[in-house]
């Protein structure tokens, strides 16, 4: 398991940073959020449809469930990804 | 005594099927829309549906109609022309219907192709053509299997003016290579799966998003 975190000077200790889902996606790709999870992939970022196709793989591995094609026009944002995975976490919760 | 190999006509997100004839009213829709007819097999001319269903069902060469992998909803075509089994090579083409275009359903039906003809053909590489407006289409793929090996320069009138047509190429032993982003994907996929169940220290952002209360953080 990764840790994403710092050195911390004043104690002399390893100090866990927090990391949000919309993190681990910008560091898939590489890429920053100018916006913070406002950041839209196509228009802030240029992602092309390639990389959209890798996002919707990404988030249908993360979650263990297909996303409904007619929603693949709703991911345009790091939030969207988020709200996507909560939704997808608690259906699979209602579901036992 | 073997089993036969597996034809893959199966993408993540879409299927081909053979083009049959009931296609050919989506299909020939597909082909004059006007957001594709110019840049599509007629540039831009109308053929009469007669016409478009004699060339469509005539050809030999390897084409499909694509369709959302798990519902009854066609969506585009794929096909191949200029094939070459002395070279070894052929060109592809895929449309996606208006409407759906952008969203990754053409990459997916394309790499299915793809996968198709390496298996079922003895080719060294495909080609692909685009016009200079849909090269940012390739930017992530450029440099990461598909290299441009060559320019048609002015070619393409649309809008306007003319563009620059570039030939795209994806190599056999570039397609059948492990792939070093499948592997990085399904890392992150697992560390998303790690911040569900709580194996990750959360950021509190998350809770505006509904997250923050997933597995405890």
């Amino acid at each position: 398991l990764t840790v994403v975190g710092s050195y911390c000077s004043s104690t002399g200790g390893f100090v866990a940073q927090s990391i949000s889902i919309a993190d681990l996606i910008a560091g898939y790709f590489e890429v920053d959020m100018p916006n913070g999870k406002a950041t839209r992939f196509v228009e802030d970022l240029g992602f092309d449809s390639i990389e959209m196709y890798e996002l919707v793989v990404l988030l249908e591995d993360a979650t263990g469930q297909p996303i409904d094609p007619d929603l693949y026009g709703d991911i345009r944002t790091f939030e969207d990804c988020e709200r996507l995975v909560s939704d997808a976490s608690a259906r699979a919760d209602s579901d036992g | 005594m073997g089993t036969a190999p597996v034809q893959q006509l199966v993408g993540r997100f879409t299927r081909l099927e053979p083009v049959v004839a009931a296609d050919v009213d989506f299909l020939y829709k597909v082909t004059t829309a006007p957001e594709i007819s110019y840049r599509w097999r007629y540039r831009g001319e109308i053929p009469s549906e007669e016409t478009f269903a004699q060339q469509l069902l005539q050809t030999s060469s390897p084409q499909f109609t694509v369709w959302l992998k798990d519902k009854s909803q066609r969506i585009g075509h794929v096909i191949t022309h200029d094939m070459n089994l002395r070279d070894r090579t052929t060109y592809i083409g895929t449309v996606i219907a208006p409407g759906l275009v952008g969203e990754g359903l053409a990459v997916d039906a394309t790499a299915a192709f793809i996968d198709f003809l390496f298996r079922a053909w003895d080719l060294r590489k495909i080609y692909g053509h685009t016009p200079t407006f849909n090269l940012p289409d390739f930017k992530s793929a450029m440099g990461r299997g598909i290299v441009e090996e060559g320019r048609l320069g002015q070619h393409l009138y649309a809008d306007g003016k003319y563009w620059d047509v570039h030939i795209l190429a994806l190599y056999r032993e570039t397609w059948a290579a492990p792939d070093a982003r499948q592997q990085s994907r399904l890392e992150t996929s697992a560390r998303i799966r790690e911040w569900v169940s709580g194996n990750l220290p959360h950021n509190s952002d998350s809770a505006a998003a509904g997250l923050g209360d997933v597995g405890g953080g």
